[in-house]
């Protein structure tokens, strides 16, 4: 194998034909994979049944709810659930604060983590080994019962009710996977491409930010996802970091208003979690693409 | 192949200094946020685990060893903690090859349609948890349910199963549905860490002559290893931390049937029945948690502390 | 590397774009800080004014409209006082409220429901003394006798420190609630009287009713736990002994009892999991005929049946007749309490009268259709309401109040602090894991009794005559305690 420099790095076109060689095998595999449809239908719709029963649920009344069965086509639509959502769950009041607070802690992490994974990726980098081990041996203990450590840190640097504290606070404890992610990705590219990229001229952190981190896209896609969701659904981190400023609360906040010392307003709730699932879905979509297109054609053989 | 490192002149050792000044430079960011948000947190926790505290104002009661003891002396705890273990086997058993599988049957480009499926399959993670509590709830039934009443028609059962109300199914149950649940994020991770795979090495092994198997066992598997490591700890550590589904489903019951280490542990430390919450109580389960499993994952997977040791020299 | 415009630019750049606009849009809420400015609102409202904040849970789900129109109200008739109102959810509402103390940044007002979370605040000082809210028309405006500091359960220390919401006089009440279609369906026109007639007729229904209907839910289980034996609130002691017996031969009875109809198959299946699905809802459909219940329960499967059959009746006693009633601890539950560290304590007090003022009762009962501690407020809507009204009969026929050692054991707080603290003491975990795991109960009671032992004899160390203070010995299970002396 020899090394190419990443700019002749061509883009295969998932929709394109296989590539040309064993052309016959390749439409042979192509019949033979359209069996799976058989199984991966049926399987899917029931996988997403009970996620469809809740985009229904929300269009029902109570009692349909709650004693209608199972079938997902409202017998009588109602509509109230998404007024009443929208009133109980502030999505109004609080959808700006949460993207707020999600893109922040959503920067957080993957600056923080593609920076440090690839500085961990360096084998021969002093310190190394105990990095490594403190993030994994941290990934074993519970967090849930942190937050009181947490929170008087942030109230000793004065973060308190702002969602720049809540965002530390999220993306912080959650920065081991991608850190480890973007260290087993870094790891496995080829140290040529950087060496490469160094007789170019490049400087340690050119290297990283035009020859590495781009390369580094169906991690940081990954990584981009699961930060989004994880901020995106939170809901004690911005509760207990905005407890002064009730307008800065989050969506994932808003969501426990359906839940009252007894009672719930399931169909509400319903609503509400319809609503707020179109972000987090038309992110994956725009995503996909990244989980599809690998770094083809980096090491030509 | 590879070019040979340059010979140990002065200009590689100022090279070296450099990129090792860079290293740490870009390791800073991780350094200062993880020591405060996540290592300081976890050690204040081992402090208050000494003591008799409700988790306000300064804690005083020093009680020494005291919370341990309790712990490892009350069943609950061991049940709690048996009861987390098999989460974590069930996702690390069954979810993490099955996303591995579906990964690569939806990574196939001659599937059509993989975009929609593999949509469907990351939904449940989206899925509001309280929302899917009662979902399942309803669907589980015994009376009324339609899983029940499905498996009755067909004639699989002759009685109804009592699916998460009997102690016994109840677990193997809620380990199902986390699973469900949980299975879109492992996948999402499996599929991006077989795009890290050159595509030139398919190309290249099918040149060879290579079939599909083939090219799994040798040019996908070797890959993704590093990565797939970072996908078992994850999965690990997602499982061990289960708590919002177990709090919708079951509460932990029946009969702390599925009480698992985080609902145990937010009973003692955030529980509103209690006039004095045991916050350093909790500390110490949460600390008695980590080094169980800890040395439970370097004991029961040498194969797994190999890898770590290598990834890490 | 070539510039392209795939999907990968797209996003950094969208990304890129999207925070800058949500920064630019909401840039000072990133950073925040100490400032206790809730919000900019209302300080223009004249020259003396005064900003209280209330931090509440807004419940039932919906409440926050009705909360924010009150204290809308309260503005009006209090000029120069603003309220702004916090809300949290109701899980999370104690946790946000230490937090908030700890910050230095308490509310004035707030939410603090449960006897054990007032025990706790008002433990450490956080509550404000309400005595000077105790007028006689105060005092009026519940029933006779309720604030009486032993009995209220909105006293610490003597001092009154909360104020009620949705609990009184029947707040405790066991219902046992049925359907009275089934029950004449199977050929039954009463509800059970007796624990064996409740076996009986559960028995018969379920029998007949071939899996899709069936006799009984254990729902509330601890309730009828509770009512038949000398207990108080704190199942594990005999109040007239002062001592655990948990393994008492009623008790003992009940257990096996539903244990008995449980492995038989006699209960529907499914009651085992306090999850989403109550039982309300599967009473609603008509899937089983009766079960003890409490009163919020009522309200619920109205709304999903409105035409149901739905009947209320007092819980069956044992054969062997009456042993105690279902016991009325404390007159109300605590709510309300005010924040000793209120910078305006005067304004704040003021907010607390509104909050137990009578109009206010009468329009929360109006808006939401529960009973608020003023019964005067809304009696006569409540009787002409047939639900509402059974829920009254039966408490007043089936409450009695007992001497709640909680209140009166002054020295004993170690130790319920040690009872309470101890998730594996509470006696309905005991009893239904002998009823689902199908195991004896005696030996199970035994258990808890000898811990519980233990930490009277650990607690006699401190506070040798504990075991006088737990016992009372005037207290009759079968009538009203009234303190002697």
């Amino acid at each position: 194998m020899t090394i190419v420099s990443p700019s002749t790095t061509v883009r295969t076109d998932p929709t394109a034909p296989p590539p040309r060689p064993n052309r016959g095998r390749a439409s042979g595999d192509r019949r033979r994979i359209r069996w799976w449809h058989l199984f991966l239908l049926p399987f899917c719709f029931l996988w997403v049944y009970p996620f469809l029963w809740m985009i229904s649920a929300s269009f029902k009344s109570r009692q349909e709810m709650l004693l209608g069965g199972l079938h997902l086509w409202p017998q009588d639509w109602t509509f109230d659930n998404f007024q009443r959502a929208w009133t109980i769950g502030r999505f109004g009041e609080y959808t700006g604060n949460t993207f707020t607070f999600a893109i922040t802690a959503l920067v957080i992490t993957v600056v923080t983590a593609s920076l440090a994974g690839y500085a961990l990726s360096a084998k021969d980098l002093p310190g190394r080994k105990i990095v490594m081990g403190v993030l994994v041996a941290a990934m074993f203990i519970p967090h849930g019962y942190t937050i009181i450590p947490v929170f008087e840190l942030v109230n000793a640097l004065g973060l308190q009710n702002g969602l720049l504290g809540a965002a530390l606070a999220q993306a912080a404890p959650g920065l081991v996977v991608p850190v480890l992610l973007y260290v087993g990705f870094f790891g496995g590219v080829p140290k040529e491409l950087g060496e490469a990229a160094r007789v170019d001229g490049a400087g340690y952190l050119r290297t990283f930010v035009s020859v590495m981190a781009p390369l580094a896209k169906p991690v940081t896609g990954t990584v981009v996802l699961m930060s989004f969701i994880g901020s995106w659904n939170a809901f004690f981190v911005p509760l207990v970091f905005t407890l002064g400023r009730p307008d800065l609360r989050t969506l994932g906040v808003g969501m426990y208003n359906f839940f009252g010392t007894d009672t719930t307003d399931w169909t509400g709730l319903a609503a509400g979690a319809s609503i707020s699932v179109i972000p987090i879905v038309i992110l994956f979509l725009f995503l996909q693409r990244t989980f599809v297109e690998g770094i083809a054609g980096a090491v030509k053989s | 192949m590879t070019a040979v490192p340059a010979q140990r002149t002065p200009s590689w050792r100022r090279r070296r200094r450099r990129a090792v000044l860079w290293g740490w430079l870009f390791l800073t960011p991780l350094v200062v946020l993880f020591t405060a948000f996540s290592l300081w947190p976890i050690v204040a926790s081992w402090w208050y685990s000494f003591f008799a505290w409700d988790g306000v104002g300064p804690p005083e009661v020093w009680v020494g060893l005291g919370n341990f003891a309790e712990a490892l002396q009350a069943s609950s705890f061991w049940n709690a903690f048996w009861n987390s273990f098999v989460f974590s086997l069930g996702a690390l058993l069954v979810e993490f090859p099955l996303a591995l599988c579906f990964a690569l049957l939806l990574n196939s480009v001659l599937l059509r349609g993989r975009n929609l499926y593999r949509l469907a399959l990351f939904l449940p993670v989206v899925a509001t948890t309280a929302v899917i509590g009662l979902v399942l709830a309803i669907m589980l039934a015994p009376v009324g349910g339609v899983v029940n009443e499905a498996l009755l028609t067909l004639g699989i059962v002759d009685r109804p199963i009592n699916f998460l109300g009997d102690p016994d199914i109840a677990l193997p149950t809620l380990v199902g549905i986390d699973i469900w649940k949980g299975f879109g994020i492992t996948l999402i991770y499996w599929l991006a860490a077989i795009q890290t795979v050159p595509k030139d090495l398919y190309e290249a092994a099918r040149l060879d002559g290579a079939g599909a198997r083939q090219q799994l066992v040798n040019v996908t598997l070797p890959v993704v290893m590093p990565i797939a490591v970072v996908i078992f700890l994850l999965t690990f550590q997602r499982s061990l931390n289960t708590f919002e589904l177990v709090q919708a489903v079951t509460g932990g019951g029946p009969v702390f049937a599925t009480d698992v280490l985080p609902t145990y542990i937010y009973r003692y430390a955030f529980d509103a029945e209690m006039a004095a919450p045991r916050y350093g109580f909790a500390c110490a389960v949460g600390v008695l948690f980590g080094l169980f499993t800890l040395i439970i994952t370097l004991m029961q997977s040498p194969a797994l502390a190999g890898r770590l040791r290598r990834s890490a020299s | 590397m070539n510039k392209k415009h795939g999907a990968g630019d797209l996003t950094r750049r969208s990304v890129l774009l999207g925070t800058g606009v949500v920064a630019t849009t909401a840039g000072c809420n990133l950073i925040g800080g100490s400032d206790p400015e809730p919000t900019s609102s209302g300080s223009g409202n004249g020259g003396s004014g005064v900003e209280l904040t209330l931090a509440l849970v807004p419940d039932p789900p919906g409440a926050s409209e009705f909360y924010r129109a009150q204290m809308d109200l309260f503005e009006e008739a209090n000029p120069g006082i603003t309220v702004n109102v916090i809300e949290n959810p109701a899980d999370q509402q104690l946790n946000a409220l230490e937090l908030m103390f700890q910050q230095g940044e308490a509310p004035d007002v707030f939410r603090c429901q449960g006897t054990p979370a007032l025990t706790r605040f008002a433990e450490r000082g956080w509550t404000a003394p309400l005595d000077d809210l105790v007028t006689d028309e105060f005092t009026s405006r519940f029933a006779e006798g309720s604030l009486a500091p032993a009995s209220s359960g909105l006293h610490y220390d003597g001092h009154l420190m909360s104020v009620p919401l949705v609990w009184g006089d029947w707040g405790p009440t066991a219902l046992w609630m049925y359907n009275a279609d089934i029950l004449a369906e199977y050929g039954f026109d009463a509800p059970p009287a007796t624990w064996s007639e409740m076996e009986e007729m559960a028995r018969a229904i379920t029998e007949e009713g071939n899996g899709q209907v069936f006799g009984l839910h254990p729902d509330r289980l601890d309730l009828m736990m509770y009512g038949s034996a000398p207990y108080g609130t704190l199942p594990n002691l005999d109040l007239t002994t002062g001592s655990p017996h948990l393994a008492d031969d009623t008790l003992v009875e009940l257990v096996e009892m539903f244990r008995r109809l449980q492995s038989e198959g006699v209960i529907i299946p499914g009651w085992e999991v306090e999850g989403a699905s109550p039982a309300f809802s599967d009473f609603a459909a008509g899937r089983f005929a009766m079960y003890p219940s409490a009163t919020w329960h009522v309200a619920e499967a109205r709304k999903l049946a409105p035409d149901m059959n739905l009947k209320l009746a007092p819980i069956p006693v044992p054969d062997s007749g009456r042993r105690a009633y279902s016991p009325r601890s404390a007159a109300f539950q605590p709510i309300w309490s005010m924040s000793s560290e209120s910078a305006h304590p005067e304004e704040a007090l003021l907010l607390m009268d509104f909050l137990a003022s009578i109009d206010f009762y009468r329009a929360y009962y109006e808006e939401f259709g529960s009973f608020t501690a003023s019964q005067i407020a809304w009696e006569d809507q409540a009787r002409e309401n047939p639900d509402q009204a059974g829920i009254l009969d039966v408490s007043a026929e089936t409450l009695r109040t007992v001497p709640n050692p909680q209140l009166l054991a002054e020295g004993a707080e170690d130790f319920w602090a040690a009872i309470t603290g101890d998730p594996e003491l509470r006696a309905i975990d005991v009893a239904k894991d002998a009823v689902i795991n199908d195991v004896d109960f005696r030996p199970l009671a035994e258990g808890i009794d000898q811990r519980v032992e233990e930490l009277l004899v650990e607690a006699e160390a401190d506070v040798p005559n504990i075991r006088d203070l737990l016992t009372f010995e005037d207290y009759d299970p079968l009538a009203d305690w009234t303190r002697s002396q």
